[in-house]
């Protein structure tokens, strides 16, 4: 089985942690990149790498405080890869963590969910 | 009129990452928590837009009014990039919003970001996502540069 694989967090971008023993691909933290092309980029080839071999259903949780728009056409571009994965017959969904109150965030994952057709859960945080 | 935030200088990457993550520690009793949350989104789409596009410093001002708030950014730029805010100022602001969602989902899934690396939905969403409105002036001071200035006004909920 492929390692489980840290993407440390800056100033400016999350935390990507990809861990195949439980599927569970995290992104956690603020998404802010100068160069957000190159940091999806990455993140989209590191999320295909390890798609290709995982053996249980992914899980794309995302748990970011803030985000910029371009990270969200960013987030859109890579749940649109993965959706394009799921065709072969690997199992996804997505989870968007937020904060309790936040119900701002709710527009984003209903523009996302607009484009996107992997199931998407919304979990609040107290 | 209280300046809640001000910052004057060139921005870097971790420099916005640093002056968003202060302005979401912002403890005003006048300012719920809902209102600095929207407030912090369009102050990191506007220092978002003055990164992609500043040629040299910025200004920056976060004011408390009586009546609301007024973020502010100044900046030098292009003639081309300086047109390209007012091109999407005007835009954000001719749409209702029901326009504005369709217009922002279709920006969203376009599969492209811009020259500059950016996704060209900042102020759009800024109108979407608030109540408030948005400005832009320009003046040339240079034959290739023009003073940027971006003005988002809230009322107080």
């Amino acid at each position: 089985m492929t390692p489980l694989f840290e993407l440390p967090p800056t100033s400016e971008t999350p935390l990507i942690r990809i861990d195949p023993s439980t599927g569970l691909f995290l992104m956690k933290g603020i998404c802010i990149p100068e160069d957000t092309p190159g940091f999806f980029g990455k993140v989209m080839t590191l999320y295909t790498e390890a798609i290709e071999k995982l053996t249980l259903p992914a899980v794309f949780r995302f748990e970011l405080r803030y985000f910029n728009s371009s990270s969200l056409k960013g987030i859109y571009m890579l749940m649109k890869k993965m959706e394009n994965s799921s065709k072969d017959g690997n199992e996804m969904r997505i989870e968007w963590v937020m904060d309790g109150d936040d119900d701002d965030l709710i527009e984003y994952t209903d523009l996302l969910s607009s484009g996107i057709c992997l199931p998407m859960t919304l979990i609040r945080t107290s | 009129m209280k300046s809640v935030v001000q910052f004057e200088g060139v921005l870097n990457g971790e420099l916005r990452g640093n002056l968003i993550s202060v302005l979401n520690a912002v403890e005003a009793p006048e300012i719920s928590k809902t209102e600095l949350k929207k407030l912090c989104g369009v102050a990191l789409e506007m220092l978002d837009n003055a990164q992609r596009y500043a040629n040299g410093m910025i200004t920056f001002k976060w004011d408390l009014l009586d009546h609301g708030y007024t973020i502010q950014v100044v900046n030098n730029a292009s003639p081309e990039d300086a047109l390209r805010l007012i091109a999407a100022v005007n835009r954000a602001n001719a749409l209702n919003m029901v326009q504005l969602k369709a217009t922002l989902l279709q920006d969203l899934t376009n599969g492209e970001f811009g020259v500059k690396g950016g996704a060209g939905m900042g102020l759009m969403q800024i109108a979407y996502r608030t109540n408030g409105t948005l400005e832009a002036n320009i003046e040339q001071i240079e034959h290739t540069l023009y003073r940027c200035e971006s003005t988002f006004n809230l009322k107080r909920a």
